[in-house]
Order: C-alpha cells, then sequence, then structure tokens
C-alpha cells in the first residue's frame, strides 16, 4: 500500500440513489454499519456537511461497546459523501481519526461504489506540530526572499 | 494495543495525512534520495520539500544524518508498517459490512420509499 490509504471497490445490483439512503438514513446504519462480530447498536448523526455522526457498535459474543464518530464533509446526494472517521476512547482522545470518500457511480441498473480511506489529520492537530497557519508564513517569506509570486 | 503503540500511530496518521508526504515517502520506499533528489518532481518549493521532512523526521518515518542538501534521507519502514497494518485492516471491517449491505438491500425491495 504505498499510499497508505484503502480503496475498495464494489457493485451493488441497485441504483445509486438507494444506495445512497443506506448511508443517509440511520435507521439503515443499524443493519450494516458493523464487521462479522458485532452489530450496530445505536448509529445518530446531523446528515449536513459540519454535522456529526457517532456510532456505537456491540460485541455479539460480549456484549461489549465501541464507540465511533466523525463529522461530514461532504454531502452530495446520490454520488459523493465524504467524512471524517474515529475510535471515540473514553471521550477526550479519539486516536488517529481517518477520512473516508465515498462516490457512487451508476452502473447500468446498479451501482458501483468507491470507498477511499486515508489517514486524515484536524487543523488543530496541524496547528500543534507547528504547522497549519505558521507554514503558510514561513512560504511566504521564502517566495519573497527568491523573488518568486506566492501561487496559493 | 498499548499507549506507545497509540501515540506512534497517531504521530505516524499526522505524518501520513499530506499528500506530498505521502509522495516522498514512496519514493524513499526505492532506496535513500537527497533531498534535491526528492524535492525534483514536486511543483513545491525545496524549502516546502525539506519541511514535509522534518515532519517526517519527528515523526520517526525518515532518517537524515545532517541538515544538508546532499546528505541522504531514508526510510524508516517499521513505523509505517504499523500505520499500513492499522489501516490494511480496515479492508476486512469495511469489506463485511458491505457484505451486510449487500444483503439489507436485497432484502429492502422496490418497497423503500
Amino acid at each position: 500500500m504505498t499510499d497508505h490509504a484503502l480503496t475498495l471497490t464494489r457493485r451493488f445490483g441497485a441504483p445509486p440513489a438507494r444506495v445512497f439512503a443506506l448511508w443517509a438514513d440511520a435507521r439503515h446504519r443499524l443493519a450494516w454499519w458493523s464487521p462479522r462480530g458485532l452489530t450496530c447498536a445505536e448509529f445518530t448523526h446531523d446528515f449536513r456537511v459540519g454535522g456529526a455522526w457517532q456510532a456505537r457498535l456491540e460485541g455479539t459474543e460480549t456484549g461489549r461497546s465501541f464507540w465511533m464518530g466523525g463529522k461530514y464533509r461532504v454531502i452530495d446526494p446520490p454520488n459523493r459523501l465524504s467524512f471524517t472517521f474515529a475510535w471515540l476512547e473514553g471521550g477526550n482522545d479519539p486516536g488517529p481519526e481517518s477520512v473516508i470518500d465515498v462516490t457512487l457511480t451508476a452502473d447500468r441498473d446498479g451501482t458501483l461504489q468507491d470507498f477511499h480511506q486515508a489517514p486524515f489529520e484536524t487543523a488543530e492537530a496541524r496547528d500543534a506540530h507547528g504547522e497549519g497557519w505558521g507554514e503558510c508564513l514561513e512560504r511566504l517569506a521564502d517566495l519573497i526572499e527568491s523573488g518568486q509570486r506566492p501561487t496559493g | 494495543m498499548t499507549k506507545d503503540d497509540q501515540a506512534l500511530l497517531d504521530r505516524t496518521f499526522g505524518a501520513l495525512s499530506d499528500r506530498h508526504r505521502r509522495a516522498i515517502l514512496a519514493r524513499l520506499a526505492s532506496g535513500p534520495a537527497t533531498v534535491n533528489e526528492i524535492a525534483e518532481p514536486f511543483d513545491i518549493s525545496l524549502q516546502a520539500v525539506s519541511r514535509h521532512l522534518k515532519v517526517l523526521e519527528a515523526a520517526g518515518l525518515v532518517t537524515r544524518t545532517r541538515e544538508a542538501q546532499w546528505r541522504p534521507c531514508a526510510l524508516s519502514p517499521e513505523p509505517l508498517r504499523a500505520a499500513d497494518d492499522w489501516i490494511g485492516s480496515y479492508r476486512h471491517f469495511w469489506n463485511e459490512a458491505f457484505d451486510q449491505m449487500d444483503g439489507y438491500l436485497a432484502t429492502l425491495g422496490d418497497d423503500d420509499d
């Protein structure tokens, strides 16, 4: 995995609007939003850009709970959905965050779903590493020094 | 996963969250290179590449012997393997979820709306 990201492509035998509904409707998520051995016991979300989502997965054998959540970044029905994803451990530390991009494309009478998951860093975490605005200003200073015009 | 493993994964993910850094790591995967060699195919400045290398160094993903442009940078593969294993483990997670999605779609039929 040279780009350190995960890409999965899957075809479903239903049109994009129906597949998108399985992502968009919290009640539908309860039916599939878990791997084998876990069930999605709770799923709540504020389905809009910037809105939060949260889910509780429960072990079918152990009954143990696992919380996960994130925020929506792109909602473009029925073709695109993007959101952050992290396991929520006891409140403050969500652990490494990833960003997930889902693209649904009509494929004959079905849907081709492209799923992409990559590491994600919030602006806050970036700033904590000394990047973000600091880096922008440094970059601007370098460009001024070298006599070039900033490109963006 | 221990607290140390978690902290390392956090740092690794922070480093991996930038596409330029991922591209730099891909370049170093095929062998050590100097900063100039690394920067050559990019459309960002040498200084920007250097800053990205600093982040990668801080995350323990890249080693550099000196602050000189002609000194080679090399990949430290262990943290990357951990990150790749971690994100790769999601493959089963999502494939199983999508299997359930497929089965569920079939049960919904045409009376979904």
